[in-house]
């Protein structure tokens, strides 16, 4: 299958920004600095769409901050990549960063920002390295710094990292993060493209997005070539769990779980396949019989699936539903900031009900008081992470009730609640 | 403005273009409930018990962030509304120490009287109430993280005041408010304006009546006390007084009756002769002074800017010098050994707890209690709430006790005749108004501000550091909307903060 993100990972020096330029990087950074004008019309007509989970086209959040009139304005590649299950990101910038930098640079001359941060997550320590190690280099080879490729125009980068908290990976709570403050999510409006990093106006575009973007500047209407008709391009899947060869696959966007499946080779051992959560920890888990359903935002959304961030995992019969559950639940009760009530204790008390349920201690009759608490934090909580929390688990009550009563160690547990 | 027109609750209502669903139901009598938000201070919307149904939105929409739209619909007390506050509630409960009977704030806690309202099962998830967790640091402000609901009104108000000494510490369930090393350890200034916000009894001002109680039922020391102005225009908002109203008279009454030898009242001429003395000398040296009646203003200065120390005119706060007074007043009058007198300093400020115990002023007020303290002797005195409303009518009003002046502090009065007050009167408003006024002395014009709350303080001491001060004379209430606003006062809830001006209407009455 044609190669368009990963065409050099693996095959040039990844901090060497003259190995990049010899493999045809920094070709677009040098139409993009001859003419501006051109990037945003050409990003619009490609059909990018954010690669972070949201699908929000790229060329239009361009416009919205070029339109924005301001002394300062700010490129953000958003590298918090927290969600349990996704490396996508990681192997972009491990293996291929110039093409991220690349990315912001142009964005940056689309737009009229010339500083760029790189916020990256504070779990990957040795990217953080490559990162500083390929920003230091384009700007001693004159990619980036004061004067892009001998030009006039400036652009900037700089490497910011988290401290281990997965709601900075939501675009607002990042830029409190960046601005030194804790992590939690702001009210909006105003959005970033208003007022974002120091309140100016700011881009925040996921790794994959950047990385996309000389691609399309390329490609132009060409890369309607490869993917959806909504949904343009190829993207990067992470494929976990049970499968033969986990990893992180790129193909177009439409595939279907099932040939993602068959490229990780299909089920460790010949197993058989229970369910599948698809696009990252907060996605919907489906049962096998979705395997036809091809990974693109609306066709997903259609079959009650998620492409999110691209993450597929696969388990097999030997998992216990109510263990995923717990497992699942537990992490975004950590990961919540404590803002607001829902989020706060309603996280933490399905936290603690599924735990009892496998202690034997609740059974099949506090399932729904359990999705009525489920319902009611995911609908009453202040940001997405409050909503995505009990999404799975909400999902596995709607589509496996029975495996999941199967899987309770006792069916009949003490009176939880009374009343 | 533009009105826009919705319906809330099947009723045609308009309100003005920009207002939120919360602002636009309460002008048109429809109480939403709140327990985080205070206006202009704390809009995060985290408690979510104010959300309500809007038509077509496919979650229910936070009230007090949302902008009331042309022909919005809007259901308010729908099912799915209230099951969704009383979720919330129950949630709260299970992770709120129901520890009620105990509670400093039992009688005016917002959290309880939405477990009435929505009839929350508070033992739902069990009967595991949280251990208390206290913070005993600090001799004027208790706190027990375990009754906080974490609603951050406190934060807040503490960065309002450019304190920031509380802030939330941790994340997901071990989120809590609080100072890293306790209160006591903190930057925190006194204003007590946390446990003035407060909708439990997490933050609270610490009682210190014990003492007092001791002493009057011994009968060996005389109690005399000394009353701020402030505090006769808000004890009656605990006794069905309409807010704003006066009732000194019966206060005074009320201490006579349970034994309080002497009531006398704490007056602007307390200070008076002090602060133009050093005014008139600072001013001589071209230097800004900062007045010191308030004992917060006074700690911040010392806390945050202290090349500003030597600004600050050396001289207790009115309460203490009424207090000193009060008790040679008292000594001469009735012959006890001064030392043998207990002399009880009741006013609006949590500060002057602290202002009572620096070396300084060892020995001046035996005891700080505050409106809220003395409506709980009140209260106490008469046993229960009921009989508390049914005394206090029949109270009949008596004049504070005359203060005679006494020699020693006319001393300090330079050649001038008359001791002349400063008119440095705060401005009892919550927008930040600036007061400017000028007075006599020595012959010489000078001009004065007098500002409340920190925040605007702090401009105009940054004007002072930036060295364009157009001003010989600061004077500032630590607390927003100056001592009537103290964090003594007696509790207000959010939906009287936010809607119902309190504070001016005390200002008003001053």
């Amino acid at each position: 299958m044609e190669q368009l993100l990963l065409k050099r990972a693996g095959k040039v020096n990844p901090v060497s920004s003259l190995d990049y330029a010899a493999a045809g990087g920094y070709e677009m950074l040098k139409k993009a600095v001859a003419d501006p004008e051109c990037i945003i019309p050409l990003v619009t007509a490609s059909g990018l769409r954010g690669r972070g989970g949201a699908g929000f086209p790229t060329g239009q959040k361009w416009q919205m901050v070029k339109a924005e009139a301001a002394d300062q304005k700010y490129i953000v590649c958003n590298a918090d990549e927290g969600e349990p299950g996704t490396n996508k990101d990681r192997v972009l910038l491990c293996k291929d960063p110039h093409a991220v930098l690349e990315g912001m640079a142009i964005a940056g001359l689309a737009v009229g920002a010339d500083h760029g941060v790189l916020y990256i997550r504070a779990e990957y320590p040795y990217v953080h390295t490559i990162l500083r190690k390929a920003i230091a280099d384009a700007e001693a080879h004159g990619f980036l710094g004061e004067k892009i490729l001998g030009s006039g125009k400036k652009f900037t980068a700089e490497v910011r990292t988290g401290q281990g908290a997965y709601i900075c990976g939501e675009e607002t709570a990042l830029l409190e993060s960046i601005e030194g403050r804790r992590g939690e999510t702001r009210m909006k409006p105003p959005y970033p493209t208003s007022a974002g990093l120091w309140g100016k106006p700011t881009v925040i575009n996921n790794v994959e997005t950047m990385a996309s973007v000389p691609i399309v500047m390329e490609l132009g209407e060409n890369y309607r070539k490869y993917g959806t008709e909504k949904c343009p391009g190829t993207k990067l899947f992470t494929v976990s769990g049970h499968v033969e060869r986990p990893g992180v696959y790129e193909a177009p966007l439409g595939t279907t779980i099932g040939e993602l499946l068959a490229m990780a080779g299909g089920m460790k051992n010949q197993a058989t396949l229970k369910a599948v959560q698809t696009g990252g920890c907060s996605g919907p888990i489906v049962g096998p019989d979705k395997l036809n359903v091809p990974m693109a935002i609306e066709e997903c959304a259609a079959a009650g699936c998620s492409l999110g961030t691209g993450d597929l995992m696969f388990v097999d019969e030997s998992t216990n539903l109510v263990d995923l559950c717990q497992n699942i639940v537990e992490f975004y009760a950590g990961e919540s900031c404590g803002k607001c009530v829902p989020c706060r204790l309603g996280l933490h008390k399905l936290d603690q009900m599924l735990k009892d349920m496998l202690n034997g201690k609740l059974g099949e009759e506090s399932i729904d008081e359990l999705s009525a608490l489920a319902d009611h934090t995911s609908r009453c909580a202040l940001c997405p992470l409050g909503a995505a929390g009990p999404a799975p688990l909400q999902s596995v009550l709607r589509n496996f009730r029975a495996d999941f009563i199967a899987d309770l160690p006792v069916k009949s547990g003490e009176e939880y609640c009374h009343g | 403005m533009a009105d826009v027109h919705f319906k809330i609750n099947g009723m045609e209502a308009t309100a003005p273009d920009g207002s939120t669903i919360l602002e636009a139901a309460q002008a048109n009598g429809v109480e939403i409930p709140t327990l985080c938000y205070l206006k202009d201070q704390n809009k995060i919307a985290a408690c979510r018990m104010c959300l309500v149904e809007v038509k077509g939105a496919r979650i229910p929409q936070a009230a007090c962030i949302t902008p009331v739209r042309e022909g919005m619909e809007i259901e308010t007390e729908s099912e799915l509304a209230k099951d969704s506050r009383r979720r919330n509630l129950e949630l709260i409960a299970e992770n709120h120490h129901l520890d009620c009977e105990y509670c400093p704030n039992y009688q005016d806690c917002e959290l309880h009287a939405l477990f009435v309202r929505y009839r929350v099962d508070t033992r739902k998830y069990g009967d595991f109430a949280r251990k208390p967790q206290y913070d005993e640091t600090s001799p004027h402000l208790g706190r027990d993280a375990s009754r906080c609901i974490l609603c951050r009104r406190c934060v807040s108000a503490c960065a309002k005041q450019c304190v920031n000494a509380v802030a939330v510490l941790g994340r997901g369930i071990n989120s809590e408010v609080g100072a890293p090393e306790g209160l006591g350890n903190s930057a925190c200034i006194g204003c007590g304006q946390c446990a003035a916000v407060c909708p439990t009894g997490s933050i609270f001002v610490k009682d210190d009546t014990h003492s007092v109680w001791v002493t009057i039922n011994q009968g060996k020391k005389p109690v005399i006390a000394v009353v701020a102005p402030a505090v006769s225009v808000a004890l009656g908002e605990k006794l069905h007084e309409q807010t704003g109203t006066n009732v000194s008279g019966k206060l005074t009454a009320f201490l006579h009756k349970v034994g309080v030898k002497k009531v006398y009242a704490i007056a602007q001429t307390d200070t008076a002769a002090e602060k133009r003395k050093q005014i008139k000398e600072m001013a001589s040296e071209g230097r800004t002074a900062l007045s010191s009646d308030c004992p917060a203003f006074v700690r911040y200065v010392e806390n945050f800017c202290p090349e500003f120390k030597e600004n600050l005119i050396c001289a207790p706060s009115p309460e203490m010098v009424c207090a000193k007074k009060a008790r040679e007043a008292y000594a001469k009058e009735s012959g006890v050994n001064p030392k043998d007198i207990m002399v009880v300093s009741i006013s609006s400020c949590t500060a002057q707890k602290l202002e009572c115990l620096r070396p300084e002023y060892e020995g001046v007020i035996d005891a700080a209690i505050t409106t809220g303290e003395l409506y709980d002797m009140l209260h106490h005195a008469c046993l229960s709430r009921y009989t508390t409303l049914d005394v206090w009518r029949k109270l009949k009003p008596e004049p504070f006790d005359p203060l005679t002046e006494v020699k020693e502090w006319e001393n300090a009065v330079e050649d001038d005749d008359k001791v002349q007050i400063i008119p440095d009167v705060i401005p009892g408003d919550l927008s930040g108004t600036v007061r400017e006024f000028t007075f006599e002395l020595n012959g010489t014009t000078l001009k004065g501000k007098a500002v409340s709350g920190i925040a605007n303080a702090q401009k105009l001491l940054r004007d002072l550091k930036d060295g364009h001060a157009d001003f010989d004379y600061l004077a500032v209430r630590a607390c927003p909307g100056g001592c009537v606003a103290g964090g003594g006062q007696p509790k207000l809830t959010g939906k009287e903060r936010n809607f119902e001006h309190p504070i001016e209407k005390r200002a008003a009455a001053l």
